[in-house]
């Protein structure tokens, strides 16, 4: 188990590297000046971008730019926008309501999944059954963006049970709409993989093994049937919280949630592309530091990827 | 994007081995009302994309200041946006970028996931250890950041810039697939014995892998296709997609954001755009159906 | 000849399958009993329904789509298919008890074999956690693992297939069981590891004078172990002997078939014969004897009626109305 866990972690650190080493190659190696192509067309005075130059180590090698900015990132110097706000100041501000978002939209669709997956996958072809089929093929058909419009129109604007936007109404209530739309979409995977994981497993051969052991049914489902078959789904569950910041980006600049996917939609817009860069390199670290987390999860829980 | 696609991956699984007679899987797909119905409503919107006048005489750039945000009135049924300009007509024009992305990137992703898969389920060793690395890699990213990053870098983009680099960072879901099916079929008894009398490589993978293996990838990309649409209008909105003065259902839906009071701006490329990507699902639903072995007989 | 007591009798069992296209009938009739100490063999094909009547009767079988039409199978005098669910799990998975084919999906790939296999003393036994896995653990020694101690700890997916059907036959083994099902026990295993795991069961059985019933379609198996075998074709039992006398004298004439499509030295360099024709598919059976499409010897009459299983000599049955006795078998 220990070598497992070991061999994980070594194979995510080169990963790491490529994936930093490759969005800094991406926007610090290109033709030009990157500063002047990170900030679009914005007039920026020359004493600003003297002070990227230094933030950024332009000046110098750049393996060394590559180095020496992951150093500042992992100790905290962020810097300064363009427009001179401290980063690290609006990092400590905006990262708890990414937070709240991503742990009330998990929990919902997580439970809402599981919940009527397992009911599916038991009663399957009932009514409960087909209606969350054709629901959820509509859910995963629909764009998320389409989904979180007419979500904020159809609560917030016309029926006005739940804040527009803005967090001013504080938690819960203010982040319950966001929370509910992103979980919509993401309870239809869960739902549906659920389902489709419990009928598999229920005709698999071993669930015969346990009957002919003479086992109860309860008994059956709670050690034979549910061990399985919850085992893709954890993997989804995985690519869901890995995948969170990526639903926060969308439903924080719709709902105008002041969190990092907010932070990140305005620095696109003001072009701000240092914090882009920043953000984005924060967030696939994060992604890959917590799919490492699931990876060691799940070998605890199947024996069989322990030692490949 | 990968969430869903991990969902279309487990339910795709089970149709290693179904080769498409054509005509029968026709036959199969034609008896179902709702893909006749969903074809002729992706054939109508190919058409608003390919010849948007047949459906419009009146030019989308023609705006009149005056009548900005007003509703419907006679000769323009969907009232008009900010500029005053006919919102019919945009909406209209609006559907070629998302036809151009179902189109090359659905095409696109089923022949780079499906190239890429075949030679790394096929050639075991140095091939398939290159481009097993590199979709590791990928499949580290999450895939919306990794976007938003690369175009963000990109400065003039095209629908082209977009759905290139949509293909180039998507493909291992796809190719993962394929290899695990290739994998499965490349020691069944007709390949081997293809192999035995001399066949070449290539035309083992064409005449006897790929027929074999295709059905689950094939499956997964029609399922997709939607999310293909509506990622493109993902960009578009967080300013990493197409630039004005590009019309698309995803420009449209960034310029509501900002504009709550006049509902009809969202609700009009939101039906559009909605019913695109569920014809192509139930399409791609059907296909899945009909090649099910377990549904066949 | 074994004179043991009778352990299970399977009478006039029929079971049918709810499928798309219709109803099918995939056990017809079937009846069959296995004595203490005796080895069964129910031989046939794939779809002859081999495997369907053991799963029905003990309860395993997906119930619907299959249903049981018709039949009893008494365990020492009680009928496990009238009883209630929770009646008949006393009995099976303790005093009868079954081995599938492919061990890797028949084994929970999450638990510990040692686990699996402590669950029969935990649920039927009561034991403690602690005594069931030491238990357990003799267990795999007795069906020979080595280093028992240690495996008892390991997943199915570290043994070989050999192993891995071992550690099924300790799972069924493990409450010392009056009949043994084994469905296809070997089919996925080498002939010689094959042979490793027919001879333990023999060995197993004669220690504790166990019933086993072996589901099997391969004759080779059935003249190396069996006492008595059953031959199904198409859901009927077509033939009912020892295994000696079907060997040497078969009647009908898809045992017949059977046995002559086996290779054997004095057949070298001559054509091996075959039966003509493919087993129907239970959707089409024809009409009267399911075998007449194929047989050699078959006549207008054979299409009018099933024909019922009748008996051609002391001990024998079969189903052939060409063939209503020895005597008749040898005047065709």
């Amino acid at each position: 188990m220990t070598r497992f866990v070991l061999r994980r972690i070594l194979a995510a650190i080169p990963i790491g590297l490529i994936v930093t080493l490759g969005v800094f190659a991406l926007v610090f190696a290109m033709p030009g000046d990157p500063l002047r192509e990170l900030a679009g067309d914005k007039p920026i005075p020359a004493a600003v971008l003297a002070a990227k130059r230094a933030q950024f180590h332009l000046d110098d090698p750049f393996i060394v730019q590559y180095l020496l900015s992951m150093k500042d990132m992992f100790t905290g110097h962020f810097g300064t926008t363009f427009a001179g706000a401290d980063i690290a100041s609006q990092l400590r501000l905006r990262i708890p309501v990414t937070l709240k978002l991503a742990t009330l939209s998990l929990a919902l669709q997580w439970i809402a999944g599981l919940l009527f997956g397992l009911y599916a996958g038991f009663r399957r072809n009932g009514v409960v059954d087909r209606m969350l089929l054709l629901s959820t093929l509509v859910v995963l058909a629909v764009p998320g963006l389409v989904l979180y419009f007419a979500g904020q129109f159809l609560f917030g604007v016309q029926l006005k049970w739940l804040p527009v936007s803005g967090i001013t109404e504080g938690y819960p209530l203010a982040y319950l709409l966001p929370a509910t739309c992103i979980a919509i979409t993401g309870f239809a995977g869960m739902a549906r993989l659920t389902r489709t994981s419990i009928v598999d497993t229920a005709n698999a051969d071993f669930v015969k093994t346990a009957r002919a052991k003479g086992l109860g049914e309860q008994r059956i489902l709670w050690r034979h049937v549910l061990p399985n078959a919850l085992l893709p789904v954890v993997t989804l569950m995985g690519i869901d919280f890995a995948g969170i910041f990526a639903g926060a980006v969308l439903a924080e600049s719709i709902f105008n949630l002041p969190g990092l996917g907010q932070f990140l939609f305005q620095s696109i817009r003001f072009h701000e592309g240092g914090v882009v860069v920043l953000l984005s390199t924060l967030a696939f670290v994060m992604f890959i530091a917590i799919n490492l987390v699931v990876d060691i999860v799940y070998g605890f829980i199947d024996p069989r990827v322990r030692n490949v | 994007m990968s969430e869903a696609q991990q969902v279309f991956e487990s339910e795709t699984q089970d149709l290693e081995g179904r080769t498409l007679s054509n005509r029968e899987l026709l036959r199969a797909l034609l008896k179902k009302p709702q893909f006749v119905i969903c074809v002729l409503l992706v054939v109508a919107v190919f058409l608003m994309a390919a010849f948007p006048r047949l459906f419009t005489s009146v030019d989308p750039r023609f705006c009149e200041l005056g009548k900005s945000q007003r509703g419907r009135e006679p000769g323009h049924p969907f009232g008009f946006d900010i500029q005053g300009c006919d919102y019919f007509a945009n909406v209209i024009y609006g559907a070629r970028p998302s036809v151009l992305v179902s189109l090359v990137a659905g095409f696109g992703g089923f022949a780079v996931a499906g190239i890429l898969g075949l030679l790394a389920g096929y050639f075991p060793g140095a091939v398939d250890t290159i481009i097993s690395r590199v979709a590791d890699v990928l499949f580290a990213l999450p895939g919306l950041i990794a976007l938003i990053v690369i175009l963000n870098s990109v400065p003039n983009r095209s629908i082209w810039i977009i759905v290139g680099i949509i293909l180039v960072t998507g493909w291992p879901q796809g190719m993962r697939v394929m290899r695990s099916t290739v994998f499965s079929v490349r020691n069944r008894e007709y390949v081997l014995a293809a192999r035995s009398i001399g066949v070449p490589p290539l035309r083992i993978l064409r005449k006897h892998v790929f027929p074999n293996a295709m059905a689950p990838l094939l499956a997964m990309t029609t399922l997709g296709i939607g999310g293909l649409i509506g990622l493109e209008a993902v960009l578009t909105f967080l300013g990493v997609g197409l630039q004005p003065p590009s019309i698309s259902w995803g420009s449209q839906f960034g310029v509501a954001a900002s504009y709550r009071d006049s509902p009809h701006l969202f609700i009009w490329p939101a039906i559009f755009i909605s019913t695109t990507t569920i014809s192509f699902m139930i399409i791609g639903d059907s296909i899945r159906d009909a090649l099910d072995p377990k549904l066949i007989r | 000849m074994t004179t043991g007591e009778v352990l299970l009798e399977v009478d006039d069992l029929t079971v049918e399958f709810d499928t798309p296209h219709g109803r099918v009938r995939a056990v017809d009739g079937v009846s069959w009993q296995v004595r203490a100490g005796e080895t069964l063999a129910i031989l046939g094909e794939s779809g002859s329904g081999k495997s369907v009547s053991t799963q029905a009767l003990t309860g395993i079988l997906e119930m619907p789509p299959g249903r049981i039409v018709s039949g009893t199978a008494q365990y020492r005098g009680q009928d496990l298919i009238a009883m209630t669910t929770r009646e008949r799990r006393k009995i099976v998975g303790d005093r009868i008890t079954m081995v599938f084919q492919d061990s890797l999906s028949a084994l929970n790939p999450v638990q510990s074999v040692g686990k699996q296999i402590a669950e029969c003393y935990r649920v039927h036994r009561g034991l403690s956690k602690g005594d069931a896995m030491k238990r357990a653990a003799e267990m795999l020694d007795q069906v020979r693992i080595p280093a028992a101690a240690k495996r008892v700890n390991d997943y199915p997916h570290e043994f070989s297939g050999g192993m891995r059907q071992r550690v099924m036959l300790a799972m069924a083994l493990a409450l010392d069981p009056d009949v043994l099902i084994a469905d296809e026990p070997t089919t996925a295993l080498d002939v010689t590891v094959q042979a490793q795991i027919l001879e333990l069961i023999a060995d197993l059985q004669a220690e504790r004078d166990m019933g086993v019933v072996l589901i099997t379609h391969d004759l080779g198996v059935v003249a190396d172990v069996a006492d008595n075998v059953v031959v199904m074709y198409a859901g009927h039992v077509v033939e009912r002997a020892a295994t000696s006398a079907a060997l040497e004298h078969p009647v009908h004439p898809y045992t017949e078939g059977l046995l002559l499509s086996m290779p054997s030295a004095e057949l070298k360099g001559q054509e091996l014969p075959t039966i003509p024709g493919t087993p129907p598919s239970l959707r089409a059976i024809p009409s009267g004897c399911a075998f007449r499409t194929r047989c050699p010897i078959a006549v207008p009459e054979c299409a009018l009626e099933v024909p019922p299983l009748l008996t051609v000599a002391p001990g024998r049955d079969a189903a052939c109305i060409r063939r209503t006795s020895i005597s008749a078998k040898e005047a065709v």
